[in-house]
């Protein structure tokens, strides 16, 4: 309890301290790369909620993330607040996660996972062929455009994310969730309800993805209107969700923070083998931490541990 | 005769989606290690056949005898320095770990390749390429007619050999039950070795196929990403099914051009395998947990 | 009387001080060098592109700072250019964070890169920072329609090229002209606008678009839209497919016997490559011929000299002369340019005029550029310029069926 209470307050405290950033630089590029930030930490916990608590790997994350782009582009554009169209977007991502988790969601394992990939591709051909241009930003938008802004979004969005997904895995939707995810067939012979859980993961888990696409197409001056349905949003959450700690809480922000900055870094500094190296680093952290990042401190008290048992000698 | 020309292409590139899937429907189906990177083992191995052909004039076909052995030991370097200790996980961590880490060897086998050989498009077009057998209107590709043949004699004989010979009969058991095959008397650290090597050396079938098409460093995620439908069609664990798996997706993208447009028939092919996932996700020629 | 010493001395000192603070404000220092920044894609799907167009532009950086640099007029003294490059790995959402990157770094213009997704991102970005933008490779002319004000597109764009091709047609003697095209049309931006060009032209001009066929970036099989053109009856064909699929159409195009008198493919053949892996299939095909090494504009012997000296075993890439021709556009602005700041180097940009290495350069409006219309053609292993408004070209080949070709 206590440490759950410490967790909350530092937690809080670096919210806050993200608030404040703008006032004490101007420099747009950390803005930026704080909202590539914001955005992967809330797609990957929204995968999270879905893959890491309730065991169904959802590999057409993209899908969810386009829609809610494309329905708030389309709105913000045409002349509605941004805050309402984000908002729409994620109610529209909610919706076709419904519509394709009720046939979807009976399916087990891999299968939900190479159907929920086969979902996603057919949305980046669909788009692509109706929308194959670019979407611009009206002149006026153009003109006013500001980060700043769009750095609060973010970080609301992420801020909203994180709370919301605390608080249903700590609640007792989270026990039922975790249920389906141990062991599905016992939890269904005990009474548990597996289908309600999966659709009220995949529901949560769309509706922040969708809202994280509404932040995308708010952030983006100009870009084709496929992007944002491009398989690799499919991808990367999971990785990153992996590399941090899948089910844990935590294993999507730092798995977010090690990928995003450590791409970005090297991307700056090494040139044309930086992803050559960055692969390496990839696979030399998988093989040495295999449950995430988050096993770190176990893993360090274990050396540590080993270390002083032979100085004792 | 429009429909039968059809048909012919649909063979031809489900036989290609064959070639690149059985490679991962062993590592996957047999051994539980989830090779993301196959797709990208076959632009390798596609890469070997291209260059053989561009310094020493070497046919794809024949540049095989020099590709598989070379498959091989990458396959067994991977084995050795990254799979083999995820033996000690069980089943989901370690479908997970080795998901995870043949991403990573996706990065680096597209970057070295972009390194050592430019990220230009590149082909194979022999003395033979664009000539065809015509059976009346009909104009069967000679390429492709290999391309169907050499699926068959792969997929098929990888089935014998896991079947009939002693050595694929080691490989299955370990995948069935590691303990008693070890207390069996097998060498379970050679069997899987092994078989690990094969799986990737089957990549270089692939590979020859692809170089008479089209190949650059980063089309490794597209392959692997068809040979996953496939393996789910044909059903895990099935060796000829995915011939078969192969062939339908084949046929059925190339007559979604009845239905939609040319820039549909991806989609077409996707719904179908939808609707099996549907209606028998176990895969359509596993009858049980077999070969 | 010593406290009115003391504020005279005061005085004194803070005069000079103040006066010092002034000059040194006035007298503005002029910068170590001139930072022009790119993200450009030297790693994933489009590194190929993308590291010849920084090689082009390295080139010419080099060539300007072999010099001194740029001679700019706000200090009258030549100052060396900084060429800053991150890649953005094939991945317009990067190419945002480079390039605030580069904002920061306070670079004093953009070069653009060499594929559409990533440029359209990159622009966007140039306008919002209002930091003027010069691109190497944009087609879409609708980009150039928003308004914008920082952009520069000094390259052919879909209605130049549709354009050329007829004019290719053109030149073929009456007895073997093609009359009836067929339009296989990419679902892109660029793909849709060639197509509404091709209307427009065509007719106008005495030929017809018989057949009209869509595929997408992800098409293989493209047996039904030759089997259509073959059974319409097209004598030519026009499409912007992407490189792998223009290998492919070629080679079911020879499969199914289907040899038109003309084939434009806008991308893909003019990759330096493709006659080394498509062999004698690729002959007679028509492609984008916006820059070659044997253009006999001044500069481009010592740029493809130099280069070959650098690359011994690699052959030279249309981006590369596109991406020197883009950057001296840039340094031709900047030199003309009042003062060394980001908004009177767009300024001068507007009003370029100058002959690069494929031709002149000038600028409507709008940003898009006035190129030489250009066509090339893979003729006998090398790919030639049959059409060209400066000088006069190789005669255009018509393709001869597959069974007579040797």
């Amino acid at each position: 309890m206590v440490e759950r209470k410490k967790g909350l307050v530092i937690a809080a405290v670096v919210i806050v301290a993200l608030a404040l950033v703008p006032l004490f630089t101007g420099r747009e590029y950390v803005f930026s790369i704080l909202c590539m930030l914001f955005l992967y930490v809330t797609l990957s916990q929204s995968w999270n909620i879905l893959g890491g608590y309730t065991g169904q790997i959802n590999v057409g994350q993209a899908a969810f993330f386009g829609m809610g782009a494309l329905v708030a582009r389309l709105l913000w554009v045409a002349g509605a607040p941004f805050y309402l169209s984000i908002l729409a977007g994620g109610l529209s991502s909610v919706i076709l996660a419904i519509i394709i988790g009720l046939p979807a969601l009976k399916l087990r394992g891999h299968y939900f996972a190479i159907g929920t990939l086969a979902v996603a591709t057919i949305a980046q051909i669909t788009v692509g062929n109706i929308l194959p241009g670019i979407s611009f930003l009206p002149a006026q938008q153009m003109a006013t455009y500001s980060l700043i802004p769009r750095y609060y979004v973010f970080l609301i969005i992420m801020a909203a994310a994180l709370a919301a997904i605390y608080i249903t895995v700590n609640s007792r939707v989270g026990l039922g969730m975790e249920a389906t995810r141990d062991d599905e067939e016992a939890a269904q012979m005990v009474g548990v309800n597996t289908f309600k859980y999966k659709m009220i993961a995949f529901v949560i888990s769309s509706f922040f993805a969708g809202l994280a696409g509404g932040g995308f197409a708010y952030f983006n001056a100009s870009y084709y209107w496929y992007l944002p349905f491009t398989l690799m949003w499919c991808f990367e959450p999971i990785l990153i969700v992996f590399i941090g700690g899948v089910g844990s809480f935590l294993g999507p922000v730092i798995g977010s923070v090690c990928y995003v900055l450590l791409k970005e870094l090297f991307a700056l500094t090494l040139g044309e083998a930086n992803l050559l190296i960055f692969g390496i680093v990839f696979i030399l952290t998988i093989l040495f931490f295999p449950k995430g990042i988050i096993g770190l401190p176990a893993k360090l008290r274990q050396l540590f541990y080993r270390r002083g048992n032979v100085v004792g000698r | 005769m429009e429909f039968a020309q059809y048909i012919t292409y649909g063979v031809i590139n489900g036989s290609l989606y064959a070639l690149v899937a059985i490679g991962l429907a062993l590592i996957m189906g047999i051994m539980g290690i989830f090779n993301i990177a196959q797709g990208s083992l076959a632009m390798i191995a596609a890469y070997g056949s291209v260059l053989f052909f561009q310094h020493m004039k070497i046919d794809p076909f024949v540049s095989l005898a020099l590709t598989l052995p070379a498959m091989f030991l990458i396959g067994v370097f991977m084995y050795l320095t990254m799979f083999m200790s995820m033996n000690k996980f069980d089943a989901g961590q370690k479908l997970r770990n080795s998901m995870l880490v043949s991403f990573g060897l996706v990065l680096i086998m597209e970057t070295l390749a972009t390194i050592l050989w430019t990220a230009n498009e590149r082909t194979v077009t022999t003395g033979y390429s664009g000539t065809v057998m015509a059976l009346g209107d009909l104009r069967i590709p000679y390429t492709g007619l290999a391309t169907i043949v050499m699926a068959i004699v792969v997929i098929f004989g990888l089935h014998s050999f896991l079947k009939h010979t002693t050595f694929g009969k080691s490989i299955w058991a370990v995948s069935q039950d590691h303990d008693c095959a070890m207390l069996m008397g097998i060498n379970v650290r050679r069997t899987t070795l092994a078989a690990f090597g094969i799986g990737v050396a089957l990549s270089a079938f692939a590979g020859a196929v692809v170089s008479l098409h089209t190949v650059s460093p980063a089309v490794g995620i597209d392959w692997t990403n068809k040979a996953l439908i496939l393996i789910v069609l044909a059903g895990v664990g099935s060796i000829n099914g995915i011939f078969f798996a192969g062939l339908l997706l084949g046929i059925v993208e190339a007559l979604g051009v009845y239905l939609v447009g040319v820039h549909y028939t991806g989609v077409v092919g996707l719904l179908i395998f939808i609707i099996v996932l549907m209606l028998r996700p176990q895969g359509l020629f596993v009858r049980k947990a077999g070969v | 009387m010593q406290s009115r010493r003391f504020t005279l001395v005061m005085a004194a000192v803070a005069f000079i001080f103040f006066s010092f603070v002034s000059v040194a404000a006035i007298a503005q220092e002029a910068p170590k060098s001139i930072k022009i920044g790119a993200s450009i894609s030297l790693t994933g799907r489009f590194a190929a592109g993308g590291i010849d167009v920084a090689d082009g532009y390295k080139l010419a950086v080099k060539h300007v700072n072999d010099k001194g640099g740029i001679l700019v007029k706000q200090f009258n003294k030549k100052i060396p250019v900084e060429l800053i490059i991150y890649d953005d790995e094939s991945d317009p959402s990067k190419t945002v964070t480079r390039l605030e990157k580069l904002n920061a770094e306070k670079v004093v213009a953009y070069l653009g890169e060499f594929a559409s997704d990533m440029n359209i991102a990159g622009l966007g970005i140039a306008e919002k920072n209002k930091i003027p933008w010069v691109g190497v490779t944009i087609a879409v002319e609708n980009v150039f329609n928003q308004g914008f004000k920082y952009i520069f597109g000094p390259n052919m764009f879909s209605f130049m090229e549709v354009a050329a091709f007829l004019d290719a047609l053109d030149k073929i003697p009456e007895s073997q002209r093609p009359k009836k095209i067929a339009n296989f049309e990419l679902q892109v931006d660029w793909g849709k606008e060639c197509t509404k060009y091709l209307h427009e032209y065509a007719k106008k001009r005495g030929y017809t678009i018989a057949l009209e066929k869509k595929f997408a970036p992800d098409t293989k099989d493209f047996s039904s839209m030759i089997m259509a053109a073959k059974s319409e009856g097209c004598d030519a064909v026009f499409a912007v497919p992407t490189p792998p699929q223009s290998m492919a159409l070629i080679k079911q195009m020879k499969e199914l016997d289907y040899a038109p008198k003309a084939t434009c493919f806008v991308r893909g053949p003019d990759l330096s490559n493709f006659w080394q892996v498509m062999g004698k299939d690729a002959n007679y095909i028509m492609t984008s011929g916006e820059w070659t090494p044997d253009m006999p504009y001044p500069g481009n012997k010592q740029l493809v000299a130099d280069y070959r000296k650098l690359n011994p075993n690699k052959l030279m890439g249309m981006p590369v002369g596109n991406g020197y021709s883009a950057f001296q556009v840039l340094a031709d602005a900047i030199s003309r340019a009042e003062k060394l700041d980001r908004d009177s180097i767009r300024q001068a940009l507007t009003t370029t005029n100058i002959v690069t290495v494929k031709g002149k350069v000038t600028f409507d409006k709008r940003g898009v550029g006035n190129v030489p219309h250009v066509l090339a053609q893979w003729q006998n292993g090398e790919l030639v310029v049959i059409v060209s408004p400066d000088y006069k070209t190789a005669p255009v080949l018509v393709a001869t069926p597959w069974s007579k070709r040797k």
